[in-house]
């Protein structure tokens, strides 16, 4: 059965086919919103929701553009909405409070990674750090279409028919984000 | 095209972003000057850089089945069904979770026989509340003083854990791989034995799974396994008929790859050389056929048979 064969079967009400069609998804789209949104319980209720909306509006995909497209749209929808609401709300602080005194929170993940692999090396743990900085110190668009282009392999017209906007605009985000990662990254390359 | 430009170009020609005139046009200046080479180059390093495994963040371990499980049970209640509104009223009771001392206490013999085979089908497979159990009716029969007898099986949901090599874990591992019903819980269930593969069990699970799953994310996950057992006899037989059986190219890459990487002299691989002989017949993707060429060719084996 094919995607399609898939699709079709769940807009029927196949709970299997629509259970194996998000299968072929979920760890990308996981994946995609734990690295935009650097949080675990924002990356689960991204992944909750963008499936639920799936589900509810399965029936009114009509083939137009690939699943994958379609499902794509909205989860960065979701994912802009919800950076957009941290940067309004602050809710995300980069330090928290710990019994060890104030933390940085992207240090903490690290740690956790490092006691995992020992092997890792301060140099590959400086680079790690940098490229996360400058990853949060880009703009929610250019932290978008960075992440989709780099990571998950689109191509800069999708990447702009999935946010609403043109090939240009997303090639002109994906030079800004890509700047301010050479500058940041100069003394590795 | 001036290098103020160029520059401007770079991260976009490495992408393959550029349309043909553009990506020509820089290509002719990149030609005649060294300085934007030397910037492409950087671009290229900054590239690797950020393909490292250190630039990303990677999912925390459990999180993926978290979500699963939990949209799992919030689509229970409403999910769509294959049949008209009497099946999706009926599916939606039966994702209705009946304790068990409730059940026995039921005073109405339609309701505890309706609540009962209800119960029974929110076994499959979506979490319940622990200590809370799914019943099915197995069988109904006239007590013969105007009561019905009802017989329930139950299921009920229980948590285990232990570290990997825990044999309780690695026999619930190896029952998980074989669940027909899952596709998600056989990937994640092979991934967490690829560790344990020298234990023989294991490694027949994975060779079984490679062989025989449906699912192309299992296989993978499999085979990957199996890596380190390349030189088995049993693990190279397995390997040699996924790369005539296998349906997905990605898997065949993988096993011809497998298969190269330990290679014996062609005395002791006849059954190897007569599956490359015959991927070279039909097998449609180059890179496996080249690289079954260059493994015959290794083995100074013919490319042909007779």
């Amino acid at each position: 059965m094919d995607e399609s064969d898939l699709i079709r079967a769940a807009q029927k009400g196949d709970r299997d086919a629509f259970e194996r069609l998000i299968r072929g998804y979920d760890q990308s789209v996981l994946r995609l919103a734990y690295n935009l949104l650097r949080n675990e319980e924002d990356a689960a209720d991204i992944y909750q929701e963008a499936f639920l909306r799936v589900h509810k509006n399965l029936n009114s995909f009509r083939f137009d553009c690939s699943f994958h497209t379609w499902l794509y749209r909205i989860v960065t929808n979701l994912c802009l909405d919800q950076l957009r609401k941290k940067k309004v709300r602050r809710e995300e602080p980069s330090v928290v409070e710990t019994s060890d005194g104030t933390r940085d929170r992207l240090d903490m993940v690290h740690e956790e990674r490092a006691a995992s692999d020992p092997q890792r090396n301060v140099l590959s743990g400086q680079l790690r750090d940098r490229i996360q900085n400058v990853l949060g110190s880009l703009t929610v668009r250019e932290r978008m279409v960075f992440e989709m282009r780099h990571y998950h392999g689109m191509r800069l017209r999708a990447i702009g028919e999935m946010l609403g906007t043109t090939e240009e605009a997303a090639k002109n985000c994906l030079f800004r984000a890509t700047q301010k990662m050479r500058v940041a990254l100069g003394d590795f390359v | 095209m001036n290098c103020e430009e160029a520059r401007t170009q770079l991260s976009l020609y490495l992408l393959s972003e550029l349309d043909f005139s553009r990506e020509e046009l820089l290509e002719q200046h990149l030609d005649g000057c060294p300085a934007c080479r030397e910037e492409l180059a950087r671009e290229k390093a900054l590239n690797a850089l950020l393909q490292t495994e250190d630039a990303r963040l990677e999912v925390p371990a459990g999180l993926l089945s978290r979500c699963r499980a939990d949209f799992a049970a919030q689509l229970a209640p409403g999910a769509p069904e294959a049949g008209n509104a009497f099946v999706r009223w009926w599916n939606r009771l039966g994702d209705i979770v009946i304790p068990p001392a409730a059940l026995f206490k039921a005073a109405g013999v339609a309701a505890l026989v309706a609540a009962g085979f209800f119960a029974g089908r929110s076994q499959q497979r979506f979490s319940e509340p622990p200590g809370w159990t799914a019943a099915r009716v197995k069988s109904v029969e006239a007590a013969g003083d105007g009561q019905i007898r009802v017989v329930l099986d139950e299921t009920r949901q229980r948590e285990v854990s232990g570290a990997p090599e825990e044999e309780q874990i690695q026999r619930l591992l190896l029952a998980a791989v074989k669940d027909p019903t899952d596709p998600g819980l056989r990937v994640e269930s092979v991934q967490m034995l690829r560790g344990r593969s020298e234990s023989s069990e294991v490694r027949q699970a994975l060779i079984h799974a490679l062989e025989n799953d449906e699912n192309d994310g299992v296989r993978l996950k499999a085979i990957e396994g199996l890596n380190r057992f390349a030189r088995e006899l049993d693990t190279r037989r397995a390997l040699t008929r996924v790369l005539l059986r296998d349906a997905n190219p990605g898997i065949r890459t993988q096993a011809v790859d497998l298969l190269m990487q330990n290679m014996a002299p062609a005395g002791l691989e006849q059954e190897t050389v007569g599956a490359m002989q015959e991927v070279l017949l039909r097998e449609e993707n180059g890179y496996i056929r080249l690289r079954c060429q260059k493994a015959l060719a290794e083995m100074k084996a013919s490319p042909g048979t007779f």
